[in-house]
């Protein structure tokens, strides 16, 4: 029996410390997360909003799954509800509605405009209805494959993956402002060092 | 950008994956600064200390109902709370006052029921003699002892509890009617002679018990025998109003 497995097992028995030390180890990804769509203090909020909801929800985890999956839909669910709170939209402290101000290869001018590219798209995503969005989420950000996924929603990779298709329709009609045609892979390489497709 | 133009643009992104790039550009995101330490434990800390007034508030309400229980089974007594404003008798020494004042229209009746109107005395207004107020039994518990309450509903907010449904209030008014007796004659069971034509004749009377009404003039006396027990009026004059 690992670690892991033993501290599952300790934390399903309602053993707080156990299920503590689980989600310490998935903290990076919890935090990632969550800001995506935030980046004031409501994050610690959102981290600590996700770590109750899980504990609360321990007893419908199934083994399927592995726990970090589990765990990250959680943490995509607080967030999709923070995107769409009236509390968010009172006390948001950066501009919402920023947009590229032409094609790619100017947006991606500086750092800073690569993360506020990628924190809108990560917040479309948050926007999705959740068919959509725990596949995308989990597959593009966190990197699950579709099987796991698959195993999490209790479904078949092929609904997995039309929901992906789908969802990605939607989202094609909610970036629409970015005209990412004439965008070269190469372009955006100096500030995207690890991107899939130009790996492959 | 026109419509068609919208859609075709759309339908190229689609086509050429031009989002699964926007993903996977999206995907290299991390956070600039680090989660902060014990912020799960603190999280899980924070879900008791959230719970707790909820246990508290249900141990207090367990508690307040097994009291109950216990005093209606061992005391048979129904557990009553008392409000100050409720006591308005020890406040007002008018009681008609106030019982007018009252708005609660149950409170009302328990307060008719609690009150001897033969006690009340109700003084007229030395200005004018018009209220007269008289209630002639005084025995027993009698529906007309209770004056006539005029109940009409209008709507007001209440202070306590929800602010958006109304409590129905009441106000409630009631007037004394005056109940003036008169003595205008005597009732009393007699036997009634009649004579029809053939009695007549023969010279017989035919006599039925009934009630007659003698009325009283105001110098008229009435007078008993010993003997008989009866009543004699010295109604001279009954003759000839019913002859």
């Amino acid at each position: 029996m690992t670690e892991e497995t033993d501290l599952l097992e300790r934390a399903l028995q309602q053993d707080e410390r156990a299920f503590a030390t689980l989600c310490e180890r998935h903290r990076a990804r919890l935090w990632r997360i969550v800001s995506s769509v935030s980046r004031s203090s409501d994050r610690e909020d959102l981290v600590q909003e996700s770590v109750i909801r899980a504990y609360g929800a321990l007893k419908s985890y199934r083994r399927e799954a592995s726990f970090a999956s589990w765990l990250s839909r959680i943490a995509i669910n607080v967030v999709h509800d923070y995107q769409k709170s009236a509390w968010r939209r009172r006390v948001i402290s950066f501009p919402e509605d920023w947009e590229p101000a032409g094609s790619l290869e100017n947006v991606i001018e500086s750092r800073y405009e690569l993360i506020e590219l990628q924190r809108r798209v990560r917040r479309e995503v948050a926007k999705l209805a959740s068919a959509q969005r725990i596949p995308i989420w989990l597959h593009y950000f966190e990197g699950f494959t579709f099987a796991e996924i698959a195993r999490l929603e209790l479904t078949a990779e092929s609904t997995i993956r039309s929901r992906i298709h789908a969802g990605r329709k939607i989202l094609a009609k909610k970036l629409s402002d970015f005209d990412l045609e004439s965008t070269a892979c190469d372009d955006a390489e100096a500030l995207k060092p690890r991107s899939k497709e130009c790996e492959a | 950008m026109t419509e068609f133009e919208k859609s075709d643009k759309l339908n190229r992104m689609v086509a050429n994956d031009s989002v699964e790039k926007l993903l996977d550009l999206s995907s290299e995101f991390e956070p600039s600064d680090v989660m902060p330490l014990g912020l799960i434990s603190e999280a899980l800390a924070s879900r008791k200390r959230k719970n707790k007034p909820i246990l508290t508030l249900v141990f207090v309400g367990v508690a307040g109902v097994a009291l109950c229980a216990i005093r209606l089974a061992y005391f048979r007594e129904a557990p009553t709370i008392s409000f100050p404003a409720k006591n308005i008798e020890s406040v007002n020494n008018h009681r008609e006052v106030s019982v007018i004042s009252e708005r609660d229209v149950d409170r009302q009746y328990s307060m008719l029921d609690s009150l001897s109107f033969n006690n009340i005395a109700v003084k007229p207004n030395s200005d004018s003699d018009a209220v007269k107020t008289s209630f002639t039994s005084s025995h027993g518990h009698s529906s007309k002892r209770r004056p006539s309450v005029y109940v009409s509903g209008h709507s007001s907010n209440s202070k306590f509890g929800d602010a958006k449904i109304p409590v129905k209030t009441y106000a409630a008014m009631w007037k004394t009617e005056t109940i003036e007796q008169n003595y205008s004659g005597i009732i009393a069971t007699a036997l009634v002679a009649t004579q029809d034509e053939q009695d007549r004749i023969d010279g017989t009377f035919t006599l039925t018990p009934a009630l007659i009404d003698l009325p009283l003039n105001p110098g008229d006396t009435i007078t008993t025998t010993e003997e008989t027990s009866a009543l004699f009026v010295s109604t001279l004059n009954y003759k000839e109003e019913n002859p």
